[in-house]
């Protein structure tokens, strides 16, 4: 007899939208329960620049979009700065580039309502002294940066807190479809592998770039296509501002500051499947030899890592560039598709996610028969502490001013101290998942510093044994895999003092403790 | 301003790790004027445990047990492989003189039996090696044993914990306990060298003992992390092994290693002693040539010397030493500016899978030589007569995967000082 | 009507010494009582001191001298010369001012006062000037002056007496009997060429005349006055006044010099409680202090008799001999010096107003002191100089100006690593001359093997493992938290051994990187203190 859980509202997929809808309905009284098939941001809401843009980016191709952005930006500086960092935004052009786009930005911008400034070169390089002598224009925007784990952790709790529910490494694996519409959703758990249904009355599916997996399980056919987006992320901070290139959207054209790293991307490559993307090295240099046009130092700066995410875009048909498609979301009621309380979320962006949570729900609502007006407008999305570990450069302070409490530092890099550690694997207990370093490594910092996971993972793991956490021998698998799923993000750049720590990572790793030899 | 200083050797040295080492010992032995530039901090990063061939062939994972039919097979399919340039006989002398030199030192390696022996590690795993410090021959081939154990760890020493390092015992027929002890004091974390050090008192040794005596009844032997002093870490043990009447031995762990400082502090020792000059955190640059004379500049914080080598031993290791430098699509040698066999592009460097078997194409980079150790030229010719590349900076050795660093870095060390001594005797003849 | 002057002056002087008693005793308070133990003061040095200035001696044998010079002179005007009337007339019998040896050595004593008054004069001038700023004190230059002009007037008093032929005929009038004025006359004659008084009529000189004059001068003067060649000082002078006699005599200037003479002594004894020439009495009393025994010094912890402070003579032995001169050569910070602090602590005392920068300079000057206690053992007025600093630092960390390293440890990590005031309000004494901290290319090579943090003997003794480890304050900077990294402990710690830096498999100038963090926590410190400070002048 399978256990069943009975909620109004079954949300899935843990991404920005997700999290965003689970509270949006929260906050509007409805019950919800959310699932991931692995745990929060593990799709595009994890793998992308952590850019609110102001808008100046879609003026040219899409002025809806653009529009929308502006105001989402407004909103969310407004009710969730403790995720935003208000780094303000530069566009600039270098010798080469389109000149006619050049000259009509300004009047997209108007036309858009979004702000942009004109400003003189020489203050341009006295703002950002990294820029490349070659620039040629420059303009002001508004962009800011954002912490996209944080953000999404804060509405989790946020639901969570209430009356929401969430449940990580749940996976829909089917839809039981009666009378047009669907019963139940059977779930397994992907720790233990048991299945469980969950009823609710309404289904959302904001499963982002799975989202045509899930529907085609409803037997809905919705037509994706997945473009993967390269990141880079450099060792310090090359900017106060985020840096964009002006010109049409292109691979290796913006520069995201954030905290004391700065994020540097994209490209545009689509792919089949959102699951095992990484991140390639044509990207790489593809991206950087992009990006050094606009500060020259990014030919020359150490790298952390790269990671790759899938942009969840709703083929309109006939496109042959990805980036032509639109930015615009896609939100579907599935009643013309004979499945009455189905609703698909997808497409759109990390700006303009709250807006998408909104719409979501307004249609929920409306399914609901009740008529309540979105809130997350106007109540600020309140801080909470489990959000803190997931943010770069943490603040370690007090632990340590306390000179009576006993916390040994077990992620040096990032500075997260055993005390954190347990604080995690105890939440994720408590969710009924199974501690291990890739989990915990999703909740914090560990394993994002420059070791890339050399140090930390043994720290962490033989804390871990000392805890009684994990015991068995054939553990070490756990430790192979959080040190592979590192080295996704780290293959791709290994050249200078890069390659040095990833040469102490396989002295260590390999040459002493052998853990290439031990077999499955 | 920096002092400007002249100097003139026989052999110099470039690089303070294992291979260096080995090197300016080597030299310094044969009564050859060395001198030796680097930063022998490199030895925290050595596991002290003198693998020659642990592993092959490489992407069959197997693990051989006697090193040199191993090595036998090695140079017969790889020819290219630093094993396969010079004899056993060879290696078996290089690996001699490196384990008396130990030993004049103080440092006993432990080199009974023919076969690899089986230690186990911090994590839990085996690593086959050839030779191990005397501290550690009790931990030998663990599996095989039926004695009861007892693992020790410190809390706060972060990144060993006894049970850890029990798991990788679960299928032997002994039984395996664990014990943690809390060293009072201790909140934030031990590092290594001063748990180390603190083996050294007497009081620390009793305490210690009176701990593990709890488990008298139950085992007959200790294993304990790889710290169990610097300087005379075997009088320590055997002090140990007296009070609490068991065999002890000691688990090698994450760096930095405590076995690797007693090798920095076991050579620095005995260099001193035989007049070598050490040049510490010099950075060297090659200059030119004066006649069969190299000239280099070695410039640390505060001096600048001029140095007129007869000879010139590169040891300077690979990517961590810094004997060659990655630049984003290319390898470089650092000092002389060698030409660097290496991958053609820089998707060959790494495979996608950290643990892939075949192991990462960048590792099989390096210089390639000539049957004495002599770096070529891209038309395969010797580039200066004298020029000499030992240890991890030699091409096609993957010895990470292989489990031959020590190896490596001794024979090619040793025989390129040897081929040295025995051209310019030939000439004083 | 000089009577009453010299009673007004009397009680004057009496009053001063009792406020200035009354005063220290008061601020004495404001420190832990101590109690008053006899048994403690160590008596022997003490009167050796006091009367033979041996410090003194052992400090500087020239300034010995000149200081011995004015203080013999001095004290032997003062009680033979100025107080005759109750010591020499009581003593000697046959006293007279004017009849030898008493003449001679008041002239003798006269030049020495003298001579050593121009020493301390061109010493001024001139070696103030030397290695370090020193200011020439107000009260010890007029002191000097005072006695100066008292002695140069009693010089010409007596010149003007010399040549005065009015004070002659007031004297025949009065002590002899005369009969005509031939015998007047022969008596001038005598009196003209031995001495020296200068008379209106042409007197013509035979021998005969100067026999009798002899006879005369022996029957009537000889008893009270000896020839002036003895007086050799007021006698050189008179012979220089000689033209200007007639005119001196007629409007009787002796008087006049008289009354200023007698006026600045009045003066002198006023102004003694007041002025420089106090350390006559002070110094004993600060002596007096530092002596006690061993065992009653822990008593002394926190106390300062403020007498003491005032013993000081600006004499600037302990800023020659002070071991962090070298300190204040590349700071330039005067307050690095015992003699500079000295007067600032005295400036406290009285709750005069620092501007906080002045606090702060004070404070960070007094801060390198190596308690080495070079200026305690040369301090010629005995002043327990050492403890003085103590009590300072103390007194500065009252006001909120503690030394950095606790300062900064007393502050929570958000006050710390919050917003720091404005770095142009900080003075210039610090620099800051690396910048590594800042540069992320200083330290990003770090691959975490933390070899830095096992070869740190800081590290090492921390047995508790609190604070930061050298490889972690550099991750903190990594991490963008320079703030927090310069407010560790392990920063403040360092001994810069620069094992850490010798060590680094990377190169990083891990040392380096520490000193300079140091550095900007003790600008950024610096800055809040003064900040603070202004605050709370302000409410």
């Amino acid at each position: 007899m399978n256990k069943s859980i009975e909620t109004q509202v079954l949300v899935i997929g843990g991404g920005v939208t997700g999290t965003g809808i689970a509270r949006d309905l929260s906050l509007r009284g409805l019950e919800c329960t959310l699932i991931d098939k692995s745990d929060l941001n593990a799709g595009a809401s994890g793998g992308n620049h952590g850019l609110l843009h102001s808008g100046a980016r879609y003026v040219y191709s899409d002025p809806k979009a653009a529009i929308e952005c502006k105001n989402e930006l407004e909103i969310l500086k407004k009710n969730a700065g403790h995720c935003i960092e208000d780094t303000g935004g530069l566009f600039i052009a270098v010798k080469g580039d389109d000149e006619t786009y050049i000259a009509d930005f300004p009047g997209y911008c108007k036309k858009s309502g979004v702000y942009c400034k004109k400003i003189d070169l020489a203050l341009a390089k006295e703002m950002e002294p990294g820029l490349s002598n070659d620039v040629i224009a420059a303009y002001q925007v508004n962009d800011a940066s954002v912490n996209p784990f944080k953000l999404s952790i804060e509405n989790m709790n946020d639901a969570v807190l209430r009356g929401g529910q969430y449940l990580s490494f749940s996976e829909v694996i089917g839809f039981r479809l009666k009378d047009n519409s669907i019963e139940y959703a059977t779930v397994m758990n992907k720790n233990n592998g048991e299945t469980f249904h969950i009823k609710a009355r309404t289904y959302v599916n904001a499963s982002g770039a799975w989202a045509g997996t899930v529907a085609a399980m409803a037997g809905i056919t919705i037509k994706m296509v997945l473009s993967k987006g390269t990141l880079l992320v450099t060792s310090k901070r090359m900017t106060k501002r985020v840096i964009n290139r002006l010109r049409k959207p292109s691979d290796g054209d913006i520069l995201v500051p954030g905290g004391v790293v700065s994020i540097l991307g994209t490209t545009s490559v689509r792919v089949e499947s959102p699951d095992n993307i990484y991140p390639t090295i044509n990207e790489v240099d593809q991206i950087i030899s992009q990006g050094e046009k606009m500060v020259p130092e990014i030919k020359t700066c150490r790298y952390i890592r790269a990671y790759s995410g899938a942009r969840p875009l709703v083929s309109a048909g006939n496109d042959e560039d990805d980036r032509a498609v639109s930015r615009g979301f896609t939100l579907k009621d599935h009643t013309d598709d004979k499945v009455d309380n189905f609703i698909t979320i997808t497409g759109g962006k990390l700006s303009t996610y709250r807006l998408m949570a909104e719409k979501t729900s307004d249609m929920v609502a409306w399914k609901h028969s009740i008529f309540s007006k979105c809130l997350t407008k106007e109540i600020p999305l309140p801080s909470s502490k489990s959000g803190e570990w997931s943010e770069p450069g943490v603040q370690i302070n007090e632990p340590f001013k306390s000179k009576t409490v006993s916390d040994p530092i077990l992620c040096e890099c990032e500075m997260v101290p055993q005390k954190a550690i347990d604080t995690i694997i105890n939440s994720i207990k408590q969710a009924g998942g199974k501690p291990d370093l890739k989990s915990i490594a999703l909740r914090s910092r560990i394993g994002k510093g420059p070791c890339q996971g050399a140090f930390c993972s043994l720290r962490i793991f033989s804390h871990m044994y000392d805890n009684n956490v994990i015991h068995d021998y054939s553990d070490i698998n756990d430790l192979k895999l959080f040190l592979n799923e590192r080295w996704k993000g780290e293959q791709s750049l290994l050249w200078d003092q890069a390659l040095v720590q990833s040469s102490l990572k396989e002295m260590i790793h390999s040459g002493l403790f052998g853990l290439e030899l031990i077999k499955k | 301003m920096k002092i400007q200083k002249n100097t003139d050797c026989d052999v110099l040295v470039i690089g303070a790790g294992l291979t260096g080492m080995i090197a300016a010992a080597r030299a310094s032995c044969l009564g050859l004027n060395t001198i030796q530039t680097g930063n022998s901090s490199a030895l925290f990063f050595a596991s002290g445990l003198l693998d020659l061939l642990g592993v092959y062939p490489m992407d069959s994972g197997k693990i051989i047990k006697d090193p040199y039919s191993g090595i036998k097979k090695l140079q017969s399919d790889q020819p290219e492989h630093p094993y396969s340039k010079i004899s056993q006989k060879q290696i078996r002398d290089s690996i001699q003189f490196l384990t008396n030199f130990l030993n004049s030192a103080g440092l006993n390696y432990h080199l009974s039996g023919p076969g690899n022996k089986q230690i186990l590690t911090s994590v839990g795993t085996f690593k086959p090696t050839y030779a191990v410090p005397e501290t550690f021959s009790n931990g030998c081939d663990l599996q095989r044993q039926e004695k009861n154990l007892l693992i020790v760890d410190f809390k706060g020493l972060r990144g060993f914990s006894a049970k850890q390092a029990a798991s990788g015992l679960q299928k032997r027929k002994g039984k395996t306990y664990t014990l943690s002890i809390d060293l009072p004091g201790n909140k934030n974390g031990l590092n290594p060298v001063h748990l180390a050090k603190s083996f050294e008192s007497k009081e620390f040794i009793q305490e210690l003992s009176d701990k593990i005596l709890h488990f008298s009844s139950k085992t007959q032997i200790v294993g304990l992390p790889a710290l169990c002093g610097i300087h005379n870490s075997f009088d320590i043990v055997k002090t140990l092994e007296k009070k609490i009447g068991m065999a002890v031995f000691e688990i090698p762990g994450m760096p930095p290693s405590i076995p690797g400082l007693r090798l920095k502090n076991a050579f620095e020792k005995k260099l001193s002693n035989l007049n070598a000059t050490f040049l510490s955190n010099a950075k060297v640059a090659f200059q030119s040539m004066k006649g069969d004379h190299f000239i280099l500049q070695a410039v640390n914080d505060n001096l600048k010397t001029r140095i007129k080598a007869r000879c010139v031993i590169l040891a300077s290791g690979r990517f961590p030493g810094g004997g060659l430098f990655a630049k984003r699509n290319m390898v470089l040698e650092t000092v002389f500016n060698l030409s660097v066999f290496q991958p053609d592009t820089r998707s060959q460097w790494h495979q996608l899978d950290f643990f892939d078997s075949k192991g990462h194409g960048i590792n099989q980079s390096g210089l390639e030589t000539d049957d004495t150790f002599r770096p070529l030229d891209k038309k395969g010719k010797p580039v200066f007569e004298n020029l000499y590349a030992a240890g991890s900076i030699l091409a096609h050795n993957d010895w990470a995967r292989l489990k031959s660093g020590a190896g490596v870095s001794c024979v090619s060390a040793y025989t390129a000082v040897n081929s040295f001594y025995k051209k310019i005797k030939i000439m004083s003849n | 009507m000089i009577q009453t002057a010299l009673q007004i002056a009397i009680s004057l002087s009496i009053i001063g010494f009792l406020y200035q008693l009354f005063s220290f005793t008061r601020k004495n308070k404001t420190f832990e009582n101590r109690k008053w133990l006899a048994n403690g003061l160590n008596i022997i040095p003490f009167f050796l001191n006091t009367f033979l200035q041996t410090k003194l001696f052992s400090a500087g044998k020239i300034r010995w001298m000149i200081h011995f010079l004015v203080a013999s002179g001095f004290i032997y005007l003062v009680l033979i010369h100025a107080l005759d009337d109750v010591t020499s007339f009581y003593f000697f019998q046959y006293y007279q001012p004017t009849v030898d040896p008493f003449q001679f050595l008041r002239n003798l004593a006269g030049g020495f006062v003298l001579a050593g008054c121009l020493g301390f004069l061109y010493r001024r001038v001139t070696l103030f000037k030397v290695l370090y700023k020193r200011k020439i004190h107000l009260k010890g230059l007029v002191s000097i002056l005072l006695i100066l002009l008292l002695i140069l007037s009693g010089f010409l008093l007596e010149a003007v007496k010399i040549i005065s032929e009015p004070v002659f005929m007031e004297m025949v009038e009065e002590y002899s009997n005369l009969e005509d004025d031939t015998d007047l006359e022969d008596l001038k004659i005598y009196w003209e060429k031995h001495y020296n008084v200068v008379f209106d009529d042409t007197l013509i000189i035979t021998k005969e005349k100067l026999a009798l004059g002899k006879d005369l001068n022996e029957e009537y003067c000889i008893a009270c006055h000896s020839p002036v060649k003895s007086a050799f000082m007021s006698n050189s002078i008179s012979r220089a006044l000689k033209k200007t006699s007639v005119w001196l005599n007629r409007y009787r200037a002796d008087n006049f010099v008289y009354y200023i003479h007698y006026f600045l002594s009045l003066l002198i004894l006023v102004t003694l409680p007041f002025s420089r020439l106090f350390h006559i009495f002070l110094i004993p009393f600060a002596s007096l202090e530092k002596n006690f025994k061993k065992e009653l010094l822990s008593l002394k912890k926190g106390y300062i008799n403020t007498a003491t402070l005032y013993a000081c003579t600006n004499c600037g032995f302990c800023s020659d001999v002070c071991s962090v001169l070298p300190n204040y050569l590349v700071t330039k910070n005067i307050h690095t010096l015992p003699h500079s602090k000295i007067e600032a602590f005295k400036q406290l005392m009285h709750h005069s107003p620092f501007e906080p920068a002045a606090l702060f300079l004070l404070q960070s000057g007094n801060e390198d002191c190596t308690c080495c206690h070079k200026c305690t053992d040369i301090c010629p007025s005995g002043i327990d100089l050492q403890n003085l600093w103590v009590v300072l630092e103390q007194k500065l960390a009252l006001k909120g100006f503690q030394n950095n390293y606790t300062y900064i440890d007393s502050k929570s990590l958000k006050e710390w690593t919050g917003l720091a005031p404005e770095k142009e309000k900080i003075p210039s004494s610090r620099k800051v001359t690396t910048n590594l901290a800042d540069n992320v290319d200083s330290f990003e090579n770090c691959i975490q093997c933390t070899i830095c943090s096992n070869v740190c003997p800081i590290v090492e003794y921390d047995l508790v493992g609190n604070d930061f480890t050298p490889h972690q304050v550099l991750n903190l900077l990594r991490l963008g938290n320079k703030h927090l990294a310069a407010g560790t402990c392990m920063v403040w710690n360092c001994l810069t051994c620069f094992s850490c830096q010798e060590n680094c498999p990377q190169g990083i100038r891990v040392a380096d990187i520490m000193l300079e963090l140091r550095n900007n926590g003790n600008l950024r410190a610096d800055a809040m203190k003064i900040e603070n400070f202004t605050n709370k002048k302000a409410d």
